[in-house]
């Protein structure tokens, strides 16, 4: 008996799940696996990317089918189109974990890589998915728009990050490929973030049919009209 | 009388080309702003980006209600759905361009930002952007190979080359700090570019063949027959 279409979202919903909860494994282990340069880690770490992936076509497919079956509308599309959105979003984050392994597993510099800003950026991070999918999960709104608006705070941490290691940079220039390094493992958090904080945007939208993203256009403009009467010599 | 399915789709690559032009206009001109220290431009950037958001949010519209209107099968299906995909990582270059113009509208510092690095970095980030949109419009999977060994390329100079040059920077003259930390950004923002140019590929192999390109395994086959 073929599946009722409440059974597939249900499914989709929990792969979803199961998906974020590994990649915030991976960002966990990756991090974990580049401070204390733990190089069989950040092996095990790449290796399980291709999981992530597998997931991602998994779901997909899943809402193709369903798409394709069903033949769902509005909200119901909506739902579908969302779940495809954040699984290719959740690969791109789960390929971000994968090249902090990168930077490691390349390298052949030795040094203490340990950094309690990527530690604290780790856990930010792991935070923000987790309420994305607690707001993905309750269809909340209020906390989708909290998860798209938390990733200013990341950038915030990247840019004390990125500070810190050219001022290390500066002190100690042998130590140059370390701090290096350091830094685009902190990017590649700090890209993750970004791409979280569209996940929120994609949940307001599937609860709402509207965008986080128009707003804050809109307000830019609405800045920029502002600036130009302030400017115009009167 | 409804359209035909063929010609909604036509017209929604006609779109996607036209699209594509408008952001890597915007995108040189967010450089360009930003090179030249002239934020009249880059708040020009910021104007036409509303009316990008809005296109391609339309575009993305007009997919979804195709896909219930028409119910489209097997590689109709596919196609709608790699447009809607292939909107996001416009929408994600555009928002790249508008935060290059943002960091020029909020320096407070003014110095030289005429960087030639920055200027090879847009121009190589242009490239892929439209190779990868030719690629999508001509379904021309031989392109995919050229798209992943450019972003290789452009991956290199920028983990390599233009860290180097960064960091000879600071050696110069310890004041260079402020600008490195904005040369650091466009070059993160203009890699971003790129970075969604690259996945488009994975969207035309599946978009051609009906199967998910597998990253690993997709560079392993590259390194082995170059």
């Amino acid at each position: 008996m073929p599946k009722k279409f409440e059974e597939i979202l249900k499914e989709v919903e929990n792969d979803l799940i199961e998906m974020a909860e590994l990649c915030a494994d991976q960002i966990e282990n990756a991090v974990k696996a580049f401070i204390e340069s733990d190089k069989e880690l950040a092996k095990q770490v790449r290796k399980r990317d291709t999981a992530i992936d597998l997931m991602e076509m998994k779901i997909e497919e899943k809402c193709i089918k369903a798409i394709a079956l069903y033949q769902p509308v509005s909200g119901d599309l909506r739902e579908l189109m969302t779940a495809i959105k954040i699984s290719s979003k959740l690969e791109k984050v789960g390929d971000n974990a994968s090249k902090i392994c990168r930077i490691l597993l390349k390298s052949d510099v030795e040094g203490n890589r340990k950094n309690e800003l990527l530690i604290v950026m780790k856990d930010y991070l792991i935070t923000m998915l987790k309420n994305a999918m607690v707001a993905f999960r309750a269809r909340d709104e209020s906390l989708a728009r909290d998860v798209y608006n938390m990733d200013k705070r990341l950038d915030d941490l990247y840019e004390q990050l990125y500070r810190s290691m050219i001022s290390k940079i500066i002190e100690n220039p042998k130590n140059l490929t370390l701090y290096t390094e350091i830094i685009f493992a902190g990017k590649y958090l700090e890209r993750s973030g970004n791409i979280v904080a569209s996940i929120g945007d994609r949940i307001v939208y599937m609860i709402t049919g509207e965008r986080i993203k128009e707003e804050e256009i809109e307000e830019e403009l609405e800045e920029l009209k502002r600036e130009e009467k302030t400017n115009k010599p009167t | 009388m409804p359209k035909k399915f063929n010609d909604i789709v036509n017209e929604m690559d006609r779109k996607i080309e036209l699209l594509g032009e408008e952001i890597i206009k915007n995108l040189n001109l967010s450089v360009e702003g930003y090179c030249t220290n002239k934020k009249d431009i880059c708040n020009l950037v910021i104007y036409k980006n509303n009316n990008i958001i809005k296109n391609l949010e339309s575009l993305e519209m007009y997919s979804v209600k195709s896909l219930c209107l028409y119910r489209p099968v097997s590689k109709d299906l596919r196609k709608l759905l790699t447009i809607i995909k292939l909107c996001s990582m416009l929408e994600k270059i555009e928002e790249c361009a508008v935060k290059i113009s943002f960091v020029l509208l909020n320096s407070k510092f003014n110095f030289d930002r005429n960087d030639k690095y920055i200027k090879r970095m847009s121009s190589l980030t242009e490239e892929i952007i439209l190779l990868s949109i030719s690629s999508y419009i001509n379904e021309d999977i031989n392109k995919i190979d050229e798209i992943y060994k450019l972003h290789r390329e452009i991956e290199r100079i920028f983990y390599e080359e233009f860290q180097r040059y960064l960091a000879r920077k600071i050696f110069e003259d310890i004041f260079n700090v402020a600008i490195v930390n904005e040369l650091t950004n466009i070059g993160k923002y203009l890699e971003r570019c790129e970075n969604s140019a690259n996945d488009f590929r994975k969207e035309i192999y599946f978009l051609i063949t009906g199967k998910k390109m597998i990253e690993g395994e997709y560079a392993k086959k590259i390194r082995r027959d170059p």
